[in-house]
Order: C-alpha cells, then structure tokens, then sequence
C-alpha cells in the first residue's frame, strides 16, 4: 500500500512540507455530494486533504450522468455521499471520512461547522446554503461559493469577517430559512435570473419550463467542472496559505469568453443585476406589486419573443 | 424517452438537440494518457460524445494519484488506456473507444488523426505533442493544446489558419530527434525559469528535474482547469456554437488566477533569440558561461523563496512538531 508521501510526490514541487502537512490535517465540511459537492471533493482528496463530512440525502440517478463526478451504470440508485466517501478512500486509504446520508435540518448542520476548517454550502436548495454561510461567518469559518448555471458561475471564499453572499448574489436581506425558501420559489423573484439566457447561454425554452414549470437548472460538465476545479484550487489556498485567496468582495466571475475577478459594486454588468434584483424585491412588498407584476408579464412576453426570434435566425 | 437522452437531457438547456447530435456524431482523438488527456476524456463522456480514439502506453503508478481521474488504489499497475474505456462506458455503455496501446509514429499518427475530427495531444513529451500538431496541421484537423505545470498553464485551440505551436512558444523547426534533444538539454531548461516564478515551483524540485532526476510538479485543481477549459474548447468546435479561442489567444493560468490572454512576445522572442545564439556550435561553448549566470539566478530564486514569510493567512494552525528533515511514513 502506498503512504501518503508517495501518491502526492509530485504536490511536494509545489507545497512545501509544512504546506502539505496542512492541507493533511484539514478538515473540509461538505453539504450536497452532487455536480460541485462531488466534483470538489474528490480534486481536494487528491490534493491530499485529509478529513471530510459529507452531507447528502438523495442518490444517483439518469439525469446526473452529464456532470456528477460518482455517477456510472454501477452506482446508479445509491447515496452520492457513500459513493464519494468510497471514492475519497481509494484515492488516500488514511483519508478519514465521515458520511451523513440523510437530509440534515439547518440547526443540525450548524452543529458540524465547529468541527471543520472550511465549509462548502453546495446543495441544490440556495435557501438552505445561505443559513449554512451565516451559520459559518458566525462560528468563523471560510466558507466557499460556487454558484454554476449553464457555461456561466461565480467562485468565491466567504472570510468570517468579509461581505456576505447575499451581496454577491444580490438575494434580500431575510431572516429565516423558510422565507429564503419561499423566496427563490416564486416566479417574482426567479426573474432576477434573466442574464442566464443572454450570458450563461441558456436556451429560451428551457429557461420558460426554469420559471413556470421548475425545471431544474442547466449544466454542462465542463463547466460545473471548471468552477469546481477553480473552488478547490480556493480552498487549497486558504489552508496552506500559499497564495492568497479570491474571497469576497471579490469573486470570480466565469463565462465562456472571460474568466476574471470582479468586485461588489464594481463597474460591470453584475453590480445592475444585484441592485435590480435587491430593489426590485423592496417594491414588490408595497403597493407598487400590482402594475409590476403586469409590467413583469409585458416584459417577459417581449424578452421570449425576441430570444426565440433569434435563436430560430441562428445559422446551424 | 431513449437511454441517451435520459443520460444527457440536461445538457439540452444549453445546446439544441441538433448541436447534441452534432456532438454526438464526433469523432475525437486523444494522444496521451496524461493527466490532462485522461481527464478531457472523462469531460467529454459526460458532454455526451460517443466517438474516441485513445492513444498511450502508460500505466497508472502511485504518483499519478494526486491528478489523474481514474488513478485509484484498485487500478494502480493497470493499463491506463484500458481503464480509461472501460470508465467511459461505465457512463456510456453505448459509446465506441478504440484504443490503440502505444504512441503512434509516422504514417499511423497520419491516418489516425486524418479519422478523427478534433485531435487533443496530450502527452507529457512537448516534442511529440509537437509532431501531432504538425500532422494535424497538414490534415486540416482543429487540435487543441492543454499543458499544465505547477500553478501555470496554457490552453487554445490550433487550427490550420491560426500560428502553429512552434511560433507561439518560440520553438524551432526541428524534426522529433532534433527537438527531443532541444528539450532535454541544459540550455533549454534553464529557459524553462518560469516555472519557478510563474508556476510556484519550488527551486529544490527544479534543481532535481533540471538534472532529469524528477517529474512535472502538478496540482489536480490546476490540472483540472486546464483539462475543463480544453473540454469547453472542444466543445465549441465541436458544435459549432461558438467561437473557440484559436491561438495567439489563450486561456493562462498563472499563480493562481486564470485569463483570457495572449501567449507571451517576450517569451518567444527570448527564447527565439537564445537558440539563435547558444543552439550552434561556438553557443554551447558560450552557454558553459552563461551557466554561470543562471546558477546565481537560480540561487537568488531560492533565497527569496526560503526568505518568504510563513504565511499567516491560512486557516490551519502550524503543526507544533517541526517538520524539517521529518519524513512523513514514506
């Protein structure tokens, strides 16, 4: 059986021992076994991290075969989280893993943060990933964001003491988990993702079943496995210490054309969707709601006809 | 709903069904059962392609864990080539992979690469990644670069319109032997300094691979980006989608950061212009003193490595034991 020195050899041309020794030692907190989950926990397994908690209810099924990385004909119907952690000890055998393969209520999961050195809030429900950051920046634990949509994510490390995710998603400022829930459920408010046609690249009629029908979002592999290469690349960073880490206000910014690091409230595109996304919110709750919502539905009806015209002009 | 489209509906989000046929239909060929190549592959399984020719001799060793995707303790010692198909059609059980279990010379490369629509070369030795862009060039094959090392990186695709890979990175027009021989002399890995200041490597592992006694240093995430970012390119061609970014343009990764950019001027003039003069005869002899130059360079690379305060920033106390001369159960 071969120690650890030798399955990370090569890691030494880059960390020094004292580096390496902690990335061995860290202990990594992850929600949500799926497309990022998944994906982060095996690159950070084989960059030799050396403790994990995996959280995952659900298991693998057809529609996971385009990105999730324990996803094959063999492992189809299982708990991502088990499948991950077998991954984890064939990849180090001295890898300690401990597997909760059951949904966990949000007081639950607060009470495995203290234990970890950095939390990855990576489940499908964003409700339930922004009381885990606010449950990590309480207890003082980094924290890593990735948010992927079609060929589009953000990447970002959330520090105890930095800006919070809600100012890079530009999600309201509210209290509790079923208010959030509620929130990213409307169609009101999923509007707000409207650049997910022109930038992320969705296609019109699947981003139409997104807001009427919940559909879930699109993804391709390359892309959920660029952001997670990138969100563990991050993580490295904040537990060796060698270089110093994208955490926000800034954030990284990924499309197809341009990976780059932006800032909250800087001058680019994202600052006018947050802000929109954040006052539009406030005057849905007044008496404004009646003429917007009417405003919403002539709007949308212009916007469909227009990427449906130019997707039909497309030259194939 | 049939087996392929339950498998991949999700990607049809993003692409029409025509553009997922279109995928589907491709044909692609990776040379190489590197870290990158390997991991392209898996990428582009899951995209939902069908059609791969495989090439490489390689077999997974305890030091390809640390990057390669099918690297695991149960197939250490094994045919990479064959644990590579056999992973494919564990998420594809209808995709066609050949594989053909050596590096092909010559007249296969030729037919190879004249079967296949896209050409990845992905093989750790630059001179014959060199010859496959070379032959794909001639064939009028799109084929896509994808070299990692360290915390650097390249990715782009080469078409037989854009520069070839001998202009951006400042090579010269060799045959295989002249260029093997390039590459493993002294006077090339000295020009290869960017590893240490670009790539964060440590100038101890150089030393040892400048003297042939050790490997590429290579770090998953980092490789990881720069196979996802090849697989995005593919993708682009593939399905005629969108624009890839053909070189000059390129993706570079860089101390940990990542940007649409241009291959260096400075670092092809540079070397350009030091094969010009220590490449012939009288050079070499010139070299033994420029030798002299780079020994203190590399010196004072590692004074201010050793010199760089411990950092502060991470969120893992230091160990209480000290760790130098300490190696952990090898």
């Amino acid at each position: 059986m071969p120690g650890y020195r030798e399955l990370f050899e090569r890691n030494y041309g880059i960390f020094s021992e004292a580096e390496q020794d902690r990335i061995r030692r860290a202990c990594v907190l992850i929600i949500g076994c799926g497309g990022i989950g998944g994906t982060v926990a095996v690159i950070l397994a084989r960059s030799g991290v050396g403790r994990f908690i995996l959280v995952e209810f659900d298991s693998y099924d057809y529609s996971n075969m385009n990105r999730q990385i324990g996803c094959f004909e063999d492992t189809l119907g299982r708990n991502k989280a088990e499948v991950i952690g077998e991954q984890i000890l064939r990849i180090n055998p001295e890898a300690s893993v401990e597997v909760h393969a059951k949904m966990l209520a949000p007081n639950e999961l607060a009470e495995l943060i203290p234990k970890v050195d950095v939390v990855f809030p990576a489940a499908d429900d964003f409700a339930l990933s922004i009381v885990v950051f606010r449950d990590a920046q309480r207890l003082g634990k980094p924290a890593l964001l990735i948010v992927p949509s079609g060929t589009w994510s953000h990447v970002s490390i959330i520090h105890p003491d930095s800006p919070p995710v809600e100012d890079i998603e530009g999600v309201p400022k509210l209290s509790t988990y079923e208010e959030l829930h509620a929130l990213f459920t409307t169609p009101r408010y999923k509007f707000g993702t409207y650049f997910y046609v022109p930038i992320a690249d969705w296609r019109i009629d699947y981003y139409r079943s997104f807001i009427f029908d919940g559909a879930p979002p699109a993804q391709l592999c390359p892309a959920v496995w660029l952001a997670s290469s990138l969100g563990s690349f991050e993580i490295l960073k904040v537990v060796s210490g060698k270089w110093k880490p994208v955490a926000s206000p800034r954030f990284w910014s990924i499309t197809r054309k341009r990976i780059s690091i932006k800032r909250i409230h800087g001058p680019h595109l994202e600052t006018l969707f947050v802000w929109q996304r954040k006052i539009m919110w406030r005057m849905f709750q007044t008496w404004l709601s009646l003429p917007l919502e009417l405003g919403q539905k002539v709007w949308w009806q212009i916007f469909y006809g227009w990427y449906k015209y130019r997707e039909g002009k497309k030259p194939t | 709903m049939s087996d392929y489209a339950l498998r991949f509906q999700r990607n049809l989000g993003v692409l029409s069904i025509s553009e997922q046929e279109r995928l589907r239909d491709t044909n692609v060929l990776i040379i190489g059962d590197g870290g990158t190549g390997e991991t392209i592959a898996i990428i582009l399984a899951r995209c939902g392609m069908e059609r791969f020719t495989i090439a490489g001799e390689g077999v997974y060793a305890a030091s390809d864990m640390n990057r390669q995707a099918c690297c695991f303790l149960d197939t250490i010692g094994e045919k990479k080539v064959s644990v590579i198909k056999d992973t494919i059609l564990k998420i594809n059980p209808n995709a066609r992979v050949s594989t053909c279990k050596h590096l092909p010379r010559g007249e296969e490369l030729d037919t190879l690469i004249k079967e296949c629509a896209i050409v990845i070369p992905a093989v750790d030795d630059l001179s014959y990644s060199i010859l496959c862009f070379r032959s794909a060039r001639k064939q009028t094959r799109p084929a896509v670069l994808c070299i990692p090392s360290g915390s650097l990186g390249w990715v782009c695709a080469f078409s037989h319109k854009t520069p070839t890979i001998e202009d951006v990175f400042g090579i010269p027009s060799l045959d295989y032997e002249g260029l093997r021989r390039i590459m493993h002399s002294r006077e090339y890995r000295c020009a290869q300094y960017n590893f240490i200041t670009s790539g964060d490597w440590r100038v101890s592992w150089f030393w040892e691979y400048f003297s042939g006694k050790r490997d590429l240093a290579l770090l998953c995430p980092v490789s990881w980006i720069a196979s996802s970012l090849a697989a995005m390119e593919v993708l682009k061609i593939a399905t005629g989608k969108w624009r890839p970014t053909y070189a000059p343009k390129c993706w570079y990764i860089r101390k940990g950061t990542v940007a649409q950019s241009h291959f260096s001027l400075f670092i092809k003039y540079h070397r350009k212009l030091g094969w010009a003069i220590f490449g012939n005869g009288i050079g070499r002899h010139l070299h033994r003193l420029a030798l002299w130059f780079w020994r203190r360079f590399f010196l004072y690379l590692k004074y201010s490595q050793d010199k760089a305060v411990p950092d502060k920033r991470s969120s893992i106390p230091p160990t209480p034991l000290d760790l130098k001369g300490d190696q952990p159960d090898v």
